[in-house]
């Protein structure tokens, strides 16, 4: 009988608050990434203009950003660090529960895409998630 | 059984000698992504005098990179170019929110020069502290007449930025879109040329250098970093995999 500390629940649970995680940074990096290359603005976290502004760069002769706020954070590139972060802890639950329900390789490359197609996460933790609980379920019951 | 399946008999198997060859190609993928990333991570210092020395011998014309009335290419930014010029002293303003390397905040003054081709090109002037010095330069520079002659001038284009308000005496931004509606008639060439090498009567040269110290691009260290993670986990996989194949053989076979 699979106690609620058995391993495999345990990676099941680090897939799904992983693919949570993961899912709406990567909705956020998208619409942060559209206004930097649509509008050249970052978004600015207790800069000189507020609390949460949108800043205005210009890029000079050698490609780097010039005219951002010296004070305050840069969120754009935060956030874009933190899913990349984010990303390898997924990409690890996904290898967790892949190994431990000795699933084929594909449904791993699956999963592992899912974090960096927008949206996707979602409906791969949907589904693998029920897959993966109907197959413990069986499991423990044999 | 006779012998024990070993994790190196079947990582010989040529399935898995194939596998490891797609583990090499992806973590030689991932090597090379995070190289460049790494590479980006340190934003050099822009140009010094020495650089100049070199560029400047080998700076393709003006019109060999931008024309009036297009859009730049897209590695247009930054060149340095040779442009023929003869100043016609008609056109010239006075931009605001200037600051010189040693964080001197002040003005530039810019004109429109006309080319061989008689097309305007914006290029800058020189710098000034205070908003009454660089008025009275672009006074100066618009009371003579004409030059017959041109003239090499040597600049780095330099891309254009959001057009703002006209404050009093002073543009608050250099956006030769906006400079292109004030002259009127002819297609400006789309990118302006920051001259740091000669300043007219009464200006300081500008020295715009944005980066005096080496940067770190954080968001390319970390990506590096990650790069480099991957890489690995590609051997790691096939290692892994190479791993499941033996037990479930080893298993099926107890």
């Amino acid at each position: 009988m699979a106690t609620p500390k058995s391993p495999v629940v345990s990676a099941l649970k680090l897939y799904k608050v992983a693919s949570f995680i993961t899912g709406f940074m990567l909705i956020a990096i998208t619409v942060l990434f559209a206004i930097r290359l649509s509008s050249q603005q970052e978004l600015w976290l207790a800069g000189p203009h507020g609390f949460l502004t949108l800043e205005h760069y210009s890029v000079d002769a050698m490609g780097n950003k010039t005219g951002l706020p010296t004070s305050g954070l840069d969120l754009t590139m935060v956030s874009l660090i933190l899913h990349g972060w984010f990303y390898v802890l997924y990409l690890y639950s996904d290898y967790r529960i892949w190994s431990l329900l000795r699933w084929n390789f594909t449904r791993f490359l699956i999963i592992a895409a899912g974090g960096v197609v927008p949206l996707l996460s979602f409906f791969t933790e949907h589904h693998f998630a029920k897959v993966a609980t109907a197959q413990i379920a069986a499991e423990t019951k044999a | 059984m006779n012998k024990p399946l070993t994790w190196w008999s079947v990582a010989r198997r040529p399935k898995w000698v194939g596998g490891f060859f797609v583990a090499m190609v992806v973590a030689v993928v991932c090597g090379l992504l995070a190289q460049w990333q790494i590479g980006r991570s340190v934003e050099e210092p822009l140009h010094n005098a020495e650089k100049f020395a070199v560029e400047s011998a080998t700076a393709p014309i003006i019109d060999a990179v931008i024309r009036p009335g297009v859009s730049p290419g897209l590695d247009a930014v930054g060149t340095l170019v040779l442009a023929q010029v003869r100043d016609e002293h008609k056109h010239a303003w006075v931009v605001a929110k200037r600051v010189q390397r040693d964080g001197t905040p002040g003005y530039w003054v810019v004109a429109a020069m006309a080319t061989t081709g008689g097309k305007p090109v914006l290029i800058t002037l020189g710098f000034a502290p205070k908003l009454q010095q660089a008025v009275q330069a672009r006074d100066t520079y618009l009371a003579a007449s004409p030059d017959r002659t041109f003239r090499n001038v040597y600049g780095r284009l330099s891309p254009a930025e959001a057009p703002q308000f006209v404050e009093g005496q002073a543009l608050a931004s250099f956006s030769p879109g906006q400079l292109a509606n004030l002259i009127g008639g002819a297609k400006v060439y789309p990118l302006f040329m920051l001259d740091t090498h000669s300043a007219a009567p009464g200006l300081e040269r500008i020295t715009v250098e944005t980066l005096t110290t080496a940067q770190i691009n954080w968001l390319s260290a970390f990506y590096g970093l990650e790069w480099s993670v991957f890489m690995g986990f590609s051997f790691f996989m096939w290692w892994r995999l190479v791993r499941d194949e033996q037990q479930r053989e080893l298993g099926t076979s107890e």
